[in-house]
């Protein structure tokens, strides 16, 4: 690009001769000599802005890749919390991971099924003894009916044999009195008989209450420490868990947060790199306005030798060789750049590589990364 | 709960159908405390592969006949659990308690 009006790749036509008066060689050479110091202010004053630029925007990217390691270092900080977060949790003070945790559970809840197998068995066990008992209950009952139905007809036989006891004494007769005698007997070995089968009845009750009891014992004796605290232990494991959750949740809103000051901040070195272009469009212009002097210095020696048929611009450097490098090494005395110097005076001296040297002077740092490249300091 | 009964020399199966729940413990108990103490046979194995639902008085009733085996020197097995009752058995580690078989043994 090109927005210079003062510098334009186009070829200057060397000092024309004036219709009036033909300027002499020197005087077009101290023309020359002044033209090119008013472009090389000019371009000094260009050099210097992209130096100005690249050093700013060097100082800016580098603040700015600081910044960015800085990020860095802190998502990896929090990614370092996550992990741990995620992978452990915090019980009564105690740190422990999420597998032990969850064998921990696993121990609790088999010990409650285990219970709860228990009960089941000893609920079961409870219903089969009642069942017996109440068997048992109703059978002494129908027993007991009997009872009162045998002391019934033993009393009314009792009334009988009263009777007949008295009227066998006056009609001086026994028969009557020993029938009833006997029924009396026959009655009261029934009524045994029941008492044996109440009894009886009676004692399996018994034994199925002490049965009940015991069971019952069994299962109120049944430790539930263990269930209770089991409890407890999940419902801390539960809690510490959502914290967890809560603690994850935080760090990821904050990473969040991060990666969006890293977005930006990776847009602003985009831009900020951008002086790459600038620079490139003035060291074009500085390239451009060289070029320019260049060909006005080749026209200017190219008219001097059509002046004198004593030189020849082929081998003008040959014949000015001495004269050459006596200036230019008085000139470069002055220039700090030994390497630049000396390439200069190698030039000078006819060994045309200068170009040739001048592409390979600066390499291009190579591009593969090593393992060690996080440890470079910026700048 | 349904059942059937089956017997070899050795073995006296008793085949379940449908669910074994509380409403059942009356003729469970009738069928243990009858088969049990009468059976000639060493073993005894509770067939469960048509049993389709089992729940904790259930598994109280298994675990009270596995018992009543014990107390007349009779070898108990479970045999080929499936779905919820396979399920049931494994929450439970019944397997701990009595030998189960995924197949009639």
């Amino acid at each position: 690009m090109n927005d210079n009006p003062n510098m334009t790749s186009q070829t200057i036509e060397p000092i024309k001769d004036s219709p009036a008066s033909q300027p002499d060689v020197m005087t077009q050479w101290i023309a020359l000599s002044l033209l090119q110091k008013n472009f090389f202010m000019t371009l000094t004053a260009e050099v210097q802005e992209t130096s100005d630029v690249v050093e700013n925007s060097a100082i800016g990217l580098s603040h700015q890749f600081q910044s960015l390691s800085h990020l860095a270092l802190e998502q990896n900080s929090r990614i370092s919390d996550l992990v741990d977060n995620m992978s452990n949790i915090e019980i009564d003070d105690q740190v422990q991971d999420y597998q032990n945790i969850i064998n921990s559970m696993n121990r609790v809840l088999e010990e409650m099924v285990s219970s709860i197998v228990l009960f089941s068995k000893e609920a079961m066990r409870l219903v089969f003894t009642l069942e017996e008992v109440n068997k048992d209950v109703c059978d002494m009952s129908k027993a007991l009916e009997n009872i009162d139905h045998i002391n019934k007809q033993t009393h009314y036989l009792a009334i009988n044999a009263a009777i007949e006891a008295k009227s066998s004494r006056s009609n001086g007769q026994q028969n009557s009195f020993d029938i009833i005698a006997q029924e009396i007997k026959e009655l009261s070995n029934n009524t045994s008989q029941l008492s044996e089968q109440v009894k009886d009845k009676t004692k399996r009750v018994s034994e199925g209450i002490n049965g009940t009891y015991s069971t019952l014992q069994k299962i109120a004796d049944t430790n539930l420490d263990p269930q209770i605290e089991a409890k407890k232990y999940i419902d801390k494991a539960i809690r510490a868990i959502v914290d967890n959750s809560n603690t994850q949740s935080d760090i990821m809103r904050s990473a969040l947060g991060t990666n969006e000051e890293i977005s930006k901040l990776v847009g602003r070195l985009t831009m900020t790199m951008q002086f790459q272009d600038f620079s490139k469009q003035k060291l074009q212009h500085v390239d451009e306005a060289l070029t320019f002097l260049m060909n006005a210095i080749d026209k200017q020696l190219s008219a001097t030798c059509d002046q004198d048929q004593n030189l020849n611009q082929s081998n003008l450097l040959d014949h000015y060789k001495d004269d050459v490098l006596f200036m230019a090494e008085e000139f470069l005395d002055d220039c700090g750049l030994s390497k630049v110097k000396d390439k200069f005076i190698t030039n000078i001296k006819g060994e045309n590589e200068f170009a040739e040297q001048s592409k390979n002077a600066y390499t291009t740092p190579s591009n593969d990364l090593t393992e060690n490249d996080n440890d470079i300091e910026l700048f | 709960m349904n059942y059937h009964i089956q017997t070899d020399e050795n073995t006296l199966h008793i085949h379940f159908q449908g669910r074994l729940q509380f409403e059942d413990h009356k003729e469970f108990k009738k069928l243990i405390h009858e088969t049990i103490p009468k059976m000639k046979q060493r073993q005894i194995v509770f067939n469960l592969s048509k049993m389709d639902f089992i729940d904790s008085s259930g598994i109280g009733m298994i675990l009270l006949a596995h018992e009543t085996a014990k107390e007349h020197d009779k070898t108990f097995h479970l045999a080929s659990a499936q779905g919820q009752v396979k399920r049931v058995l494994e929450l439970t580690r019944i397997s701990d308690l009595i030998a189960t078989y995924n197949k009639t043994p």
